[in-house]
């Protein structure tokens, strides 16, 4: 479960100060399908970093199952993301060295397991994905929808308990998107984990079972 | 195989191109540095022996009885250097060290090439064999022993022919070490083979009645010039002519100019080894900008960045040492090469020593600057980039 009590995050733009969070108290529970809706710029995005620890408030704590995220030490909190959390990126965020298998083994390979058991979890990730047959491809020989579900079989190989969508069909066409959707879905009712999506797109919120507005958005 | 490492080489792999042109630049400035710092020494002695060479050396030729050669030991004195050789200028009997009219030497010097040989009278005298076999002749000067691959240490053996003055000829087979028989003179540094008595005698008997040399050289670094004056004075009266006096040269002028020498040398060297650094760091600069993407998405899944900057650093020594090995053998192809023509170079030590220290601190600096720049990545910028 996710706790955010009076969070603020800010970003200094050209020495002016532009304060994105002002005072955000939040709670995300534990299985809950939740959507952060909102414009850009809304600071749906600023949460989702803060959760994944990459970026501490200016004010308040953030909350993993009751650990303040950020009193972790720089290993813990690396750990934290390796096993508990699984991320897609509107920009999926593949490295273009790796072949898709590689890109879906690597948090595994972080992780310490040993690479022919990762590569064997990789492939069977990319198989209830449906894009085992793009194993062995880079991502530039991959399309945009391709890209995106190599990027969930990543997020979802090690197993997380919370999988983290930062605008991920912000690069997806309309039929790619619905594919998403339909996808998030079913991961979300096979596995009941917490997912969150930062999004501005009032059908991909729709899918979501909470909305949150960030930004004054309704 | 851990995430990083594996991501370092396949993005090398992917990269291979780019790696293998940073390592050949840097390989061949850390070359040309090793071999600035080896030639630049050998340099400033070709330039300068000249002058010293006039200031120290008297070359005296013409037949030496032993009597003009014991008159000469006994004006040189026992710190004097002298070489005596005989015949043509380019094959002789020599004498090393002080005054010896008995020498058991023999020495060929050649500045041109072996074929030089056949135009002596002591043409087809030598010969050699065991690992010198390629030509059928034999050089001894430092140029032509390279050619040949003869080093100093090597065993070579001699047969020599000797024409007797009755006309007959009596041919001695001789097996000798080489030796370095010169450093530092305006003439060409040589190679000494040590001859058998019973043929030192022969060769002897063959320069004709009571001449035992034909050319002795003296130098003599402590005497100040006016010794050897002296003897070039004592002999003026001599059949022989003395083709160099000595002419005295203050110790701090030449001081003063090894000391301006050295200083342009250190110069180049260090501008080699800043060339090196600088280049090493701009390349380590661009590759971590190629890459600092991968690294925030490597972050993002799980990985601490302290491992990240033990791997650039790992990565960096490798790159060093890829590149200084390299350089060090086309340095040291470059001194050989020089060798032979002549010039005697020298990696010394200290410079390899140095070199090592520099590609050391680049491994350091990366390090540290890595160190940094991962301090402040910017994860969630980079992650949000199209």
């Amino acid at each position: 479960m996710y706790e955010l009590v009076g969070v603020s995050a800010a970003y200094t733009v050209d020495n002016r100060t532009l304060n994105v969070i002002d005072d955000l108290t939040l709670t995300l529970a534990d299985g809950e399908f939740t959507a952060l809706l909102g414009p850009s710029g809304s600071g749906k995005s600023t949460v989702l970093n803060m959760l994944a620890g990459f970026l501490p408030p200016t004010h308040g704590t953030v909350r993993y199952n009751g650990a303040d995220i950020y009193a972790l030490d720089e290993a813990a909190r690396a750990e934290y993301r390796n096993r508990s959390i699984g991320m897609i990126h509107q920009s999926f965020n593949l490295i273009p060295e790796f072949d898709a298998v590689t890109n879906v083994a690597v948090p595994l390979l972080i992780r310490g397991v040993p690479r022919r058991e990762a590569m064997t979890s990789a492939e069977l990730s990319l198989e209830s994905l449906g894009v085992l047959t793009r194993a062995w491809h880079r991502p530039s020989q991959l399309s945009g929808g391709e890209q995106q579900r190599v990027a969930a079989a990543r997020a979802l190989v090690t197993g997380p308990d919370v999988l983290l969508a930062d605008e991920p069909t912000g690069n997806l066409d309309r039929a790619s998107t619905a594919e998403f959707l339909n996808l998030i879905g079913r991961i979300h009712a096979r596995r009941q984990i917490t997912i969150v999506i930062a999004t501005h797109d009032e059908t991909v919120a729709a899918a979501a079972s909470k909305r949150v507005a960030i930004g004054g958005c309704p | 195989m851990s995430a990083l490492v594996l991501f370092i080489l396949r993005s090398h792999r992917a990269r291979a191109f780019e790696t293998a042109r940073q390592v050949v630049v840097l390989a061949v400035v850390l070359g040309l540095t090793l071999y600035m710092a080896a030639l630049w020494p050998a340099l400033r002695l070709a330039n300068t022996a000249p002058a010293d060479a006039a200031t120290w050396d008297v070359w005296i030729n013409g037949p030496l009885t032993e009597e003009i050669l014991s008159e000469i030991e006994q004006l040189a004195g026992s710190d004097t250097r002298a070489v005596a050789i005989n015949g043509a200028p380019t094959a002789a009997v020599g004498i090393d060290g002080t005054m010896r009219p008995n020498s058991r030497d023999v020495w060929y010097f050649s500045t041109d090439n072996i074929e030089a040989l056949d135009d002596t009278p002591w043409s087809g005298a030598f010969r050699k064999s065991g690992r010198i076999v390629s030509t059928g002749q034999c050089g001894l000067d430092m140029a032509t022993a390279r050619d040949l691959h003869a080093d100093i240490g090597d065993t070579i053996t001699f047969q020599v022919d000797i024409p007797l003055p009755d006309g007959t000829v009596e041919r001695v087979s001789q097996t000798a070490e080489v030796a370095a028989l010169y450093e530092t003179t305006r003439y060409p540094s040589g190679i000494l083979a040590e001859l058998r008595p019973d043929v030192a005698a022969l060769l002897a008997e063959s320069l004709g009645e009571g001449v035992v040399a034909s050319d002795v050289y003296l130098t003599n670094p402590g005497g100040e010039g006016a010794l050897l004056s002296r003897i070039g004075d004592a002999l003026a009266e001599r059949p022989v002519s003395i083709l160099t006096r000595s002419v005295y040269v203050a110790d701090s002028y030449r001081a003063a100019d090894a000391s301006v020498d050295s200083g342009y040398m250190t110069a180049l060297i260090v501008a080699g080894l800043l060339v090196y650094f600088v280049w090493t760091l701009r390349e380590q600069y661009i590759r971590f900008g190629s890459r600092q993407r991968s690294i925030a998405i490597l972050h993002s899944l799980g990985l601490p960045l302290p491992p990240v900057t033990r791997a650039l650093a790992t990565e960096q020594a490798l790159i060093g040492v890829f590149s200084a090995a390299p350089g060090l053998v086309l340095a040291n192809w470059m001194v050989r090469r020089a060798l032979g023509y002549g010039v005697q170079a020298e990696i010394a030590l200290p410079i390899v020593a140095g070199l090592c220290a520099v590609v050391l601190a680049t491994v350091v600096v990366t390090a540290w600057q890595s160190a940094r720049a991962l301090g402040r990545l910017p994860v969630a910028e980079l992650l949000a980039r199209d």
